[in-house]
């Protein structure tokens, strides 16, 4: 374990999950369907919480495997955000503009799953106002046609656009409801366009499984 | 009791008697179980069980944050009022507008609440979330300028705040009604809160088992479709008999220790009924799932809610001589 993993470890033993566990209180449904290996989960993202959210679903040690895909225009636009949110939660940046073959978003995805690395992605490219799901960009689909060894994972967050909405900055400590759906895998010649629209209604079913 | 060195070694013997009472009355009812478990269906065994096992996580954080520091108890209360709010607040829909009313009745108001609690100010206490809170929440629902739903907002944060800071804060003052006795004396706040919890959960567990064992009679299907009135007369009488059993924690005479008993218990029941109509208004079924077999925090402490502040007045009224030192009481 490098230094940097050494300190991330103890922050997220001593604060990080004692904020989640006695603050936040997240109740998960399907817990049992995350995997043990490699993953790309996907979520609606409406919130800012959405991904200390997701990172406390797993034990701190896997955590130090996982990164969230993070847009870099927003992620790295001042150093100081940047260095807080690496050290927190090692985000991957990626280009949502200005993309070129050397500086391509997909390339980025598809190097840290080379690294052995599980990735958190918000199809959707941004956070939505309130629980809808806003449509899918079809990078994601892409990226999964290309590693179909690696199991999809869907999941649905509820209740944190209520209590930090974009644009907001007190939290409101409303209990978070997830809801882990059982892992997807795509054979290798599913259409891109097939993986995009089962990925989507599968986070769609799961939020419905939850009214 | 000197708080100052108090240790579990300064409570009264009958605090002590009492926790081991209970200690015990837990281990009867867990071998009880094991023994009868083969009898019963498998859902109703599991049922019972999970109660049981939630009943050792229960008593065993409050016997263990009493024998600590029996003031530390204030901040259980605290964390008790907060997850409650979560619960409430989780269930409504509340607007965007809503926000920083919300945030302000998450932090702020239970905060200083349980600080008037801790520093004994008794006025504060009594006046703080009816008074200030009522006049202070409308306020920050006016920043977002937006006056649809306004009434709604102001009355359901109110109405949490009332039943969750205000209600449950009683009992963490309770552990203030030390003053004045003599430190040779059998009660003090500490047996006070224990007697309070020890009544009205044992009316709740009773009601529950003669429910089961005898329930025909329902008091209102359409709000809690499982209170019986057999089990509603069962679980009181029963509570009231253990009330006078364990009035050697109080300074009730035998015949108050019966009024007690009877008024908690049956002012209990109506919470819980307030709560039930919560939920059905709500369409939920619990608050949450904190405890298996318990539901949400909510489902546990609802009668506690709506009892606590009569207890409280009544010994205030009554045994009103324990609060004369906190300076501001007369």
């Amino acid at each position: 374990m490098s230094l940097k993993n050494f300190f991330r470890f103890l922050l997220f033993a001593l604060f990080i999950r004692p904020f989640v566990l006695l603050i936040l209180g997240i109740r998960t449904r399907g817990k049992k369907n995350l995997p043990k290996g490699q993953f790309i989960l996907i979520s609606n993202h409406a919130s800012h919480l959405d991904t200390l959210v997701l990172l406390s679903m797993f034990p701190i040690r896997k955590i130090l495997k996982i990164r969230p895909v993070a847009a870099a225009d927003y992620w790295t636009r001042s150093r100081f955000i940047y260095t807080i949110t690496d050290f927190l939660f090692n985000i991957l940046p990626i280009p949502r503009k200005k993309i070129t073959p050397s500086h391509n978003p997909l390339k980025i995805m598809e190097d840290a799953l080379k690294e052995g690395y599980s990735l958190i992605i918000y199809p959707e490219g941004t956070r939505s106002y309130g629980e809808n799901i806003g449509p899918f960009k079809p990078g994601v689909a892409h990226l999964v046609k290309k590693n179909p060894h690696i199991p999809c994972i869907p999941a649905f967050i509820q209740n944190t656009a209520r209590m930090l909405p974009k644009g907001q900055i007190l939290m409101v400590p409303l209990f978070v409801d997830v809801v882990i759906g059982e892992p997807l895998i795509f054979s290798k010649d599913t259409s891109k366009e097939e993986i995009l629209n089962t990925l989507y209604e599968s986070v769609k079913k799961l939020k419905e499984s939850l009214e | 009791m000197d708080y100052k060195t108090g240790t579990f070694l300064s409570l009264p013997k009958s605090a002590l008697i009492f926790i081991l009472i209970v200690l015990g009355l837990l281990i009867f009812a867990t071998l009880f179980t094991l023994l009868i478990k083969n009898k019963l269906k498998p859902s109703m065994s599991e049922e019972l069980w999970n109660r049981i096992k939630a009943w050792w996580i229960i008593v065993g954080i409050q016997v263990l944050v009493i024998l600590i520091h029996p003031k530390l108890s204030i901040w259980l209360f605290w964390f008790v009022s907060f997850w409650a709010l979560k619960e409430y607040f989780t269930a409504l829909k509340t607007r965007p507008e809503d926000h920083v009313a919300l945030f302000f009745a998450f932090f702020v108001i239970p905060a200083l609440q349980y600080l008037w609690i801790w520093t004994e100010w008794y006025v504060m206490f009594l006046i703080f979330v009816p008074v200030y809170a009522f006049l202070a929440i409308p306020f920050f629902l006016l920043i977002s300028r937006n006056p649809k739903g306004f009434i709604a907002s102001a009355s359901e944060i109110q109405w949490g705040l009332m039943a969750f800071v205000y209600g449950i804060g009683h009992m963490a003052y309770l552990l203030n009604l030390h003053h004045l006795t003599d430190p040779e004396a059998p009660f003090n706040g500490v047996t006070l809160l224990m007697y309070f919890l020890f009544v009205v959960e044992m009316s709740d567990v009773f009601q529950y088992i003669f429910g089961k064992l005898f329930g025909k009679h329902k008091v209102w299907p359409s709000i809690s479709p499982c209170k019986t009135w057999e089990g509603l007369a069962g679980g009181i009488i029963t509570a009231v008999i253990l009330g006078y059993l364990f009035r050697f924690l109080t300074p009730f005479s035998p015949l108050e220790s019966i009024v007690v008993s009877f008024l908690i218990t049956t002012i209990g029941f109506i919470g819980g009924g307030v709560m039930s109509a919560t939920k059905r208004d709500l369409g939920k079924k619990d608050f949450g799932y904190i405890l298996p077999g318990h539901g949400g925090i909510i489902d546990r402490i609802d009668s506690l809610c709506w009892a606590a502040p009569i207890y409280f007045h009544y010994i205030a009224y009554f045994h009103g001589y324990y609060l004369l030192r906190t300076g501001t009481a007369s």
